[in-house]
This record gives C-alpha cells, structure tokens and sequence, in this order.
C-alpha cells in the first residue's frame, strides 16, 4: 500500500523543479514533504502518511567543508574541558553560609563562652580547664627572676651541688644545713603566694657510702 | 552668643507645640541647623550624626511616665582594622551587660576585641561623667555596629613583574550604651533551644518529608 503511494508521489516529484537548482538539500526536502501531503489528501482524503523525508548533506558546494582533524587528546583537553571554571551561579545560601556561617555547623560568629569561673586568690575571670591569666603571669615574672639571678650566680660552672635559692633573711639559719648545697640569693623578701614546702624534695634519699649501686636491673 | 540663644529659645519653642512633640526630639536639631550635616569629611567644629544623639534634650516627662533610661553613644574613628572582622566582634557584643561584654571579650583572640575593650570602657567613663548615668555597672549594650572609614592604597610586587594594588582598611566603630538590665535573650537563641520548639521544629521537619515518585 505505501509502496504505491510513494510510487505515484515520485511520478508527480520528477516532472518537478530538478535538484540542481535547489540551494540546499533541505529546502529540496521541505519541498518533497509538502508535494505528499497535497497527494495524499489528494489521493486519500488524509494529510498524515505518518513520516517525513529528512535529509543530511554529506559534501556539498554549499556547505562548509569541515576539514577532518585527527583526534589529539592535548587539544580535547586544553578546548573541551574547562579547567577551574564555576558550573553554577552560588545560590545566596550558600554565600551567607560562607559570610556568617551555619549555627549548627560551622558558626563564624562569636558566640559567648559560658564557662567562665572566677579565681579565688586574684578575683579575675578564668576559663574552666585553664589557668587563671593573672596569676600565671604572676608566677611566670618569678620564676624568670629567679632564673636570671641563677644565671647570674652560676655563670658557666657546672652543676655539682645542688642549687637553693633563698630569699631575703633566710639564709640565717644554721650553716651546717647549707653545706653541700649551692645557696642563690634574692635581693627581694619572699612573696606571700610562694611557700617554702613548694621546692621541698618529695623523696631525699641520704647516704653515708661512696659507693653507687646500679637501681632498675632486669 | 545671639545666635546660640535664639537657637536655644527657637527648640524650646518646637518642643512646647503640639506638632513636635510627638516628633522625635533629633528632627528639632538636624531641622534648626545648630549643626551641619556632613557626613564623610568632617571639619574641625562639625560634630558627626553618631554624636548628635548625646546632645538631644528630651521634653520633662509626666508624673506617670516611666522614667526614660539614660544613655550614651561613642564612636571610635579610622581604627587599622578591616571593617569585615570587625563585624563579628561590634555585633557579639550586642545586648549583653557591660560587665559581661567586657568579660567575653577578654577571650577573644582578636585586635579588635582589644580595641573594644578599651572603647568600652572609655564610654562608660563618659556616660559616669557626662551623660547623667548612675552606676558604671548598671549599662548594657544596647547598639553596636561599624562601618569603614578610610582606605589607604600601596602597591605590592606579584609573580613575572605583576603590580597589584593593596587596600589597607580602617573602621569606625559605633557604641550605645543604655541604663539598665540588658534584655534576656537580644538575639533569639535561647528560644529556639526550649523543649517544646525544639519538638515543633523536628516535628516541621518530619513532616515536610516527601517520597518521591509518589502521588
């Protein structure tokens, strides 16, 4: 039944204008399309044959030739990917996230610490965990005292004696406690906050003999 | 002299009428041009607007009336801080006590928490001083914010010869303190932590779920 159709249709096709003097394949086509459906409503009393010709130029006059290349992966990579580019516009969500952060997540804002206590011996405010600032501090500027008078009574001897330091009007205890120990002097009465059982040894272990056994055997 | 005086009597004038009483009391000053308002480049004698609101006098209030808090508003010019850093800290502050502000801001690790903590306290000194405020701790935070002020502009060397231009921020920033018990909670967030918002919440959330594909 088609083949019929489609011979009748190419009869009335060949009395018509020749290829030739069609610009474009398409145009041709086109052309051939509206030429069925005159005959089929003509013929048959219905537009729809149910297809179309299409048509795909191949090498023509007309066109632009595209001169065949042969596939590089250099070039495909430097034209075909875009390297570092953005593929979509940041929504503002997700700018705000950046700028401000996401409470439950990542909050760039400050938010207040609730663990703050207050030192008994200063008064000053100290983070639950950490060291209160102010006395840190004030221990830390004696301790440096201390280390550059030690510096400045030792020099560059070595240390074979043990080392006391002693504040003002300590020292006027009995000699013969002092004797195998190097004393350090402060110029300065002892601060209240610093007691003497502080530097005092836990474990004193005192021997009468020269002779020294080796400890932590096997 | 003369004309302080009929500026004076030109205000009391517009506070007694109807009409500016109900105005705020700012309109009188910026409208009698006691003051010019320039904003950017300030002269010597100009006054910025942030000031201004030291200098408003209110109308006497009624027997009835509640008293109307005291305040004081101070701002801090041309700080070496990005404008953008400092936004976290100006609005951390907001609506906490003075004490607590002070107290938080020591923890922070940040120039511009320092900055802060002096400026803080210069403004209560001049609200104990000037501005009629009775007790030191009794302030809080009411307003807090900065914007940029100057930028200076330096070159910096790049890679193969390439001159880049960099921006050295300044910031101003803005504080107002009120008398008074600070609000419970300035931001909202002690709300959405409650039991029963936290419910609604999950709750909103279960139920906006969708299966796909589905009718």
């Amino acid at each position: 039944m088609a083949r019929t159709i489609i011979k009748q249709i190419f009869k009335i096709m060949s009395s018509y204008k020749p290829f030739k003097n069609y610009r474009n394949l398409n145009n041709f086509v086109s052309k051939i399309n509206k030429i069925f459906r005159i005959a089929l409503f003509y013929y048959y009393n219905h537009n729809d044959l149910g297809f179309n010709f299409a048509s795909v130029e191949v090498n023509s006059k007309w066109n632009n030739i595209i001169p065949e290349q042969k596939f590089s992966i250099q070039d495909f990579i430097q034209e075909n990917i875009l390297w570092a580019v953005p593929k979509k516009r940041r929504s503002l969500e997700k700018r705000m996230t950046r700028k401000f952060g996401l409470l439950d997540r990542h909050s760039k804002l400050f938010l207040k610490q609730k663990d703050l206590l207050v030192c008994i011996h200063c008064g000053c405010d100290y983070k639950r965990g950490y060291l209160c600032k102010n006395c840190y501090t004030k221990v830390m500027d004696e301790t440096k005292r201390m280390q550059d008078r030690i510096s400045e009574e030792l020099k560059l001897d070595p240390i074979d004696k043990e080392v006391v330091v002693l504040y003002k009007g300590e020292k006027d205890e009995s000699q013969e406690f002092w004797k195998d120990k190097r004393i350090v002097e402060m110029p300065v009465e002892r601060p209240v906050w610093f007691s003497k059982n502080l530097l005092q040894k836990s474990t004193t272990t005192t021997s009468d003999t020269n002779e020294i056994k080796p400890d932590n055997l096997g | 002299m003369q004309n302080t005086i009929s500026n004076v009597i030109k205000l009391t004038r517009s506070f007694l009428s109807i009409n500016n009483v109900t105005s705020h009391p700012m309109k009188n000053i910026i409208n009698s041009s006691l003051f010019s308002t320039s904003t950017i480049n300030l002269k010597d004698k100009e006054i910025s607007h942030w000031m201004k609101y030291n200098d408003i006098i209110f109308p006497p209030q009624g027997p009835t009336e509640k008293r109307r808090p005291a305040y004081v508003c101070n701002e801090l010019k041309n700080v070496k801080f990005s404008p953008k850093k400092m936004w976290y800290i100006c609005s951390f502050i907001r609506g906490l006590s003075v004490e607590e502000a002070l107290k938080q801001l020591q923890c922070i690790k940040s120039k511009g928490a320092l900055v802060l903590i002096d400026f803080l306290k210069e403004t209560i000194d001049l609200g104990v001083n000037e501005h009629n405020v009775e007790f030191r701790s009794n302030l809080w935070v009411s307003e807090s914010f900065c914007n940029k002020g100057i930028t200076a502009k330096g070159l910096r060397r790049g890679a193969k010869k390439k001159i880049t231009k960099i921006r050295y921020r300044y910031c101003n920033c803005y504080l107002k303190l009120e008398e008074g018990q600070p609000p419970v909670d300035y931001y909202c967030r002690e709300a959405e932590n409650t039991g029963p918002a936290m419910l609604d919440k999950w709750l909103k959330q279960i139920r906006s779920r969708k299966i796909n594909n589905s009718l």
